[in-house]
């Protein structure tokens, strides 16, 4: 076939500007690590590449649930242990106070003692998470659950989350842990022997001993489910981690380089760059005449 | 007597003859770079006489070309021009509606991200502004992709209004070639004929034939006359009175017709069908998504309870109709305004409710786009990976039509391409032929000479 000079230039020319085009192509893949950044690179891998990336996203937000419930435990937690605390000593105060030779000035020096507590066990049933919601309150928790006269107006309802991909789970207690739904009324009890103790009866008293030591299993209860429930949190927030750094891969692998064809296609690129200079400068020098 | 001057004629007749060919020989040199030219050549033939032969005869200049691959050349423009057009256009659609950061997959995944969060606080104020601004940044994706589209349709319709008039410009010139060629046979002219009716199908595609009478006709659309002998057709861009979109009119004196539908070819056949095709499609997905989206989120939303026990809102303004419904997607200004009215609760359940925002981040994982059988999210996906085929596609037809090209191009170039070589040799030879020309009219001359000084 009759080849021209012009022709045969305007090949090399076109040669050159190809394999150039090739040589940036693959410089940009090493310099960046990204081999498909847009659909057209690769749909379906660019596809994997977005599921993997979503899904990550998805998981980081799990992610922040998983520690808000878990710090929303642990504010529980110390509330209820709180309470638990303050019970244990009006049952110490409770086991004094029912000893007969206990005077009536006394039983009402214990009695002003229990208030005190039962007050403070009040405000430790109100606790609120650092979002103002009264943490101990069910669903209703923009509400004190317990009012002055220790009546639960809370409900039984437990805050439930995703805490991992299509699994929702429960992540609280409420106040009913310290009603009769659970055992017995905890401050129902507590008014009961503080009216036993300004009564100075110790009968009375001693008949709430056992509400009391059952108040006290309360308490103990909702702190292992408690704990329960934050010991599973802590595994599903290590396995999250894992999952992470798994989509990370699935994601690289979808989108990313191969560090090592990375560098292979850019070494041939170069190679073949400067096969097509070579002999675009021998074309112009035969066209030339030299 | 007479015999010597014959052979007079016979020597100039040479000379001239070899003059032509150098003639030629430099007009192929100094046209090498000169675009769609095609080489010429001389034919000498021998002219019988009596006694002796009768010297040589000049034919031509003549052109070298072939009308079979000229052919073959304006159909392959034709696809190389639909699909160049095709091409820029898709992958700039594809880079306006699917960046690789801020597109509209992420933002949807940002939504419910932001919803698993305010889940797990339903009450929480920070979370409930981040929320409505992730809701805002959704809705912004589906807005700014929508915009785009329509973008590209404008620039599309401005692009064919543009190339109707360069195609107007190439008929006419065909036409002006046309007419000269009627009376004058340069060679030239054939050539500028040749380059303009390649042009008119790699713009529009057009289908050129030479009739018997030496005339190029040229029809567009497989019927509407755009060249006929040395009359050109008008080739208007007419916007459609109701979508704006520009059509193409032939116009030949009073008849009128539109040719749009039947320009299949050419760059502007390649924009005619990103419109009609590629981005009527990519508008149409992104709005059954917008709506599936709005209409599904909202129905879960509006039957929720805000934490003031009031009645829930809906959280996008809801779609009337499907078109129109990504760019007219926006979060309810109420809920906008007041992150407060974000209803995730159910009636009467309490504020800290948050079983309704459960429900919304269940819709994530639901088949719920598509016609059902996808969610949101792979819908998405879809959409976006529905016009990277088609940028992937159209990108490698106009590289298998560019190579196609070269080949032409390698073809053309054997057959019409000029060789400096060549020329350089054929020049060399005309002028030595014309040299031995001149001394034998030298030599003629001097025996007439003799003859005239001793008789």
């Amino acid at each position: 076939m009759r080849v021209t000079e012009t022709r045969m230039i305007a090949t090399a020319s076109e040669q050159t500007s190809r394999q150039r085009a090739r040589v940036q192509e693959a410089s940009d893949a090493l310099q960046t690590g990204v081999r498909v950044d847009r659909p057209s690179d690769g749909v379906t891998d660019w596809a994997e590449g977005m599921r993997a990336e979503v899904r990550n996203t998805l998981s980081e937000r799990r992610g922040n649930a998983v520690a808000r419930a878990n710090e929303r435990l642990l504010e529980s937690d110390r509330a209820l242990s709180g309470i638990g605390d303050g019970l244990s000593r009006i049952r110490e105060l409770a086991v004094q106070a029912a000893n007969d030779t206990y005077t009536a000035a006394q039983r009402a020096g214990i009695a002003e003692e229990v208030r005190g507590l039962r007050a403070q066990m009040i405000g430790l049933a109100n606790t609120q998470g650092p979002d103002g919601e009264y943490l101990l309150a069910g669903s209703a928790g923009d509400v004190a659950p317990f009012g002055a006269n220790g009546v639960y107006v809370g409900n039984g309802t437990r805050r439930q989350i995703e805490a991992s991909e299509g699994n929702v789970g429960t992540y609280s207690v409420t106040g009913e842990s310290l009603t009769s739904a659970r055992g017995v009324d905890v401050f129902t009890t507590l008014d009961n022997i503080i009216a036993a103790l300004n009564g100075n009866d110790a009968d009375a008293v001693r008949a709430n001993l056992n509400d009391l030591s059952t108040a006290v299993d309360q308490v103990a209860n909702a702190r292992t489910e408690l704990g329960s429930q934050s010991a599973a949190l802590d595994a599903v927030d290590n396995a999250r981690r894992d999952f992470e750094l798994e989509l990370a891969r699935m994601q690289e692998r979808a989108m990313g380089i191969d560090p090592v064809d990375a560098a292979t296609d850019f070494t041939r690129a170069s190679q073949a760059l400067e096969s097509a200079r070579a002999v675009a400068e021998r074309i112009v020098a035969i066209a030339l005449g030299r | 007597m007479s015999g010597l001057l014959g052979l007079l004629d016979l020597g100039a007749g040479a000379m001239t003859a070899q003059n032509a060919g150098m003639a030629v020989a430099s007009r192929n040199t100094a046209n090498v770079n000169t675009e769609g030219y095609s080489r010429q050549r001389i034919i000498l033939q021998s002219e019988l006489g009596v006694p002796l032969v009768g010297g040589v005869r000049v034919e031509g200049p003549e052109r070298l070309d072939d009308q079979l691959l000229a052919l073959r050349e304006r159909t392959s423009d034709s696809s190389r021009g639909q699909y160049s057009s095709l091409s820029v256009a898709t992958a700039d659609l594809e880079a306006a509606i699917a960046p690789s950061q801020g597109n509209m997959v992420q933002a949807i995944a940002a939504l419910f991200g932001g919803l698993l969060d305010l889940a797990s606080a339903p009450l929480d104020a920070s979370l409930r502004t981040e929320m409505v601004s992730r809701a805002n940044g959704t809705a912004s994706s589906f807005v700014t992709a929508s915009e785009a589209i329509a973008s590209s349709r404008a620039q599309t319709n401005a692009r064919v209004q543009s190339m109707a008039k360069e195609a107007e410009r190439l008929a006419a010139q065909v036409a002006a070639a046309n007419r000269a060629i009627a009376v004058d046979h340069d060679p030239v002219l054939a050539d500028k004929r040749d380059q303009a009716a390649r042009g008119l199908a790699e713009l529009i595609g057009a289908q050129a034939r030479i009739d018997s009478d030496g005339q190029m006709r040229i029809t567009v659309g497989g019927g509407g006359m755009l060249v006929d002998g040395g009359r050109a057709a008008q080739v208007v861009g007419v916007p459609d009175s109701t979508t704006g979109d520009m059509h193409i009119e032939l116009r030949d004196g009073n008849h009128v017709s539109d040719v749009t539908d039947n320009i299949t070819g050419g760059k502007i056949g390649g924009e005619l069908a990103f419109r009609n095709q590629t981005l009527t499609q990519a508008q149409s997905e992104l709005d059954q998504l917008a709506y599936d989206m709005a209409t599904q989120i909202n129905a879960i939303h509006r039957n929720n309870a805000a934490p003031d026990g009031t009645t829930g809102v809906d959280l996008f303004d809801e779609p009337a109709q499907v078109a129109g419904a990504a760019s007219a997607f926006r979060v309810n200004t109420q809920v906008a305004n007041d992150p407060g009215r974000l209803a995730g609760a159910t009636f009467g359940a309490g504020a800290g409710d948050n079983s309704g925002f459960l429900q919304l981040v269940a819709l994530k994982d639901q088949a719920v786009a598509g016609g059902g059988t996808r969610t949101f999210v792979d819908q998405a996906i879809n959409v976006l990976g529905n016009v990277g085929t088609a940028a992937a596609s159209t990108r490698g037809a106009h590289e298998l039509e560019l190579a196609r090209s070269e080949v032409l191009a390698g073809l053309r170039d054997s057959l019409s391409g000029v060789s400096l070589a060549e020329e350089a040799a054929n020049l060399s030879q005309y002028q030595h032929a014309s040299e031995a020309a001149v001394r034998f009219i030298g030599a003629v001359d001097d025996m007439l000479d003799f003859l005239i000084t001793n008789l």
